[in-house]
């Protein structure tokens, strides 16, 4: 629906990921920041598309090898979800 | 008027955020709401854009620039791997059962089978990125007798859930005494009921809704 050329956005990653929109957003947010995600405005005209522009995701080549390397992870001792 | 409080949510959030992200965040998050279905569901997304911009304004650049934020960025997609998972083994229960719904109340020794075959391995697959991965955990017979016995059955399946994933990511057997001490430091344990603890809690919320009143003047 949304997406195009393997971007997505940010609703649509809340609805695979089933998480809500004040936890999405900071993990983006800090994902896109340390350059393993990176995100662009949808093309067209807000105007003429009738509603506002989505902003879509996409993870990087850097980004898809830490996430590979954070899920084998995922057995060794896990605390604390959220920091700052 | 319900897209007028949205407006005004998102527009509260946003000041939060430093100005050179307002505009983008305003114009993203009204697009998130419009997919958002529902007056509620608008809602409770617009009080979440509250909380999420308050964490995106105390991330600060030094904290940014601390070795810690690599391995935060690390917890962050095992959080997100592990919360598609769980959805998606819900969804998948749920479809299973779904013309299935009745009020039954099962016996106890009902219940400790169901609570095992529940505890099935949790699947992490992450498609597009080529991710998948098995957690598996069991729960013996004396665990699940404990559940059963103690925890109410609406907070039943949430108190499966923290200890068959905290066992398989800590690498960890579930027993009794851990799974008595890991529901206690997540609020799941039983909480004995008396008079004293009734008590306590009326006089403590009769406070907040009557606090104590001042000296009064005489006349």
């Amino acid at each position: 629906m949304s997406e195009t050329q393997g971007k997505i956005s940010g609703a649509e990653i809340g609805r695979m990921t089933n998480l809500a929109s004040g936890t999405l957003y900071p993990i983006l947010m800090r994902l896109e920041e340390a350059g393993w995600a990176e995100s662009s405005w949808e093309v067209g005209d807000p105007h003429k598309l009738g509603r506002p522009r989505r902003r879509l995701y996409r993870i990087t080549d850097v980004g898809i090898e830490k996430a590979q390397l954070a899920v084998r992870e995922i057995t060794l001792p896990f605390k604390g979800f959220a920091w700052r | 008027m319900g897209s007028s409080i949205t407006r005004s949510l998102i527009k509260l959030a946003v000041a939060w955020l430093p100005r050179s992200q307002r505009e983008r965040f305003g114009e993203e998050w009204q697009s998130h709401v419009d997919e958002v279905p529902g007056k509620v569901g608008k809602l409770l997304c617009c009080v979440g854009f509250l909380f999420a911009a308050y964490n995106m304004a105390l991330t600060t650049r030094r904290d940014r620039l601390r070795s810690r934020f690599e391995r935060g960025l690390i917890a962050d997609i095992q959080f997100v791997a592990y919360n598609m998972a769980q959805s998606t083994r819900r969804d998948r229960l749920r479809s299973r059962f779904e013309r299935l719904i009745a009020d039954i109340q099962p016996d106890l020794e009902t219940k400790v089978p169901i609570l095992q075959k529940k505890a099935e391995p949790l699947e992490i697959t992450m498609e597009r990125l080529e991710i998948t991965k098995q957690l598996k955990a069991t729960i013996p017979d004396d665990v699940a007798l404990y559940v059963a016995q103690n925890i109410p059955s609406n907070r039943r399946e949430l108190a499966l859930d923290w200890l068959v994933v905290y066992s398989a990511m800590i690498g960890t057997k579930i027993t009794l005494p851990y799974a008595k001490r890991m529901l206690k430091s997540c609020g799941l344990a039983p909480r004995k009921i008396t008079i004293e603890s009734i008590r306590k809690m009326v006089a403590r919320a009769r406070m907040r809704v009557f606090p104590k009143p001042g000296r009064r003047k005489r006349p």
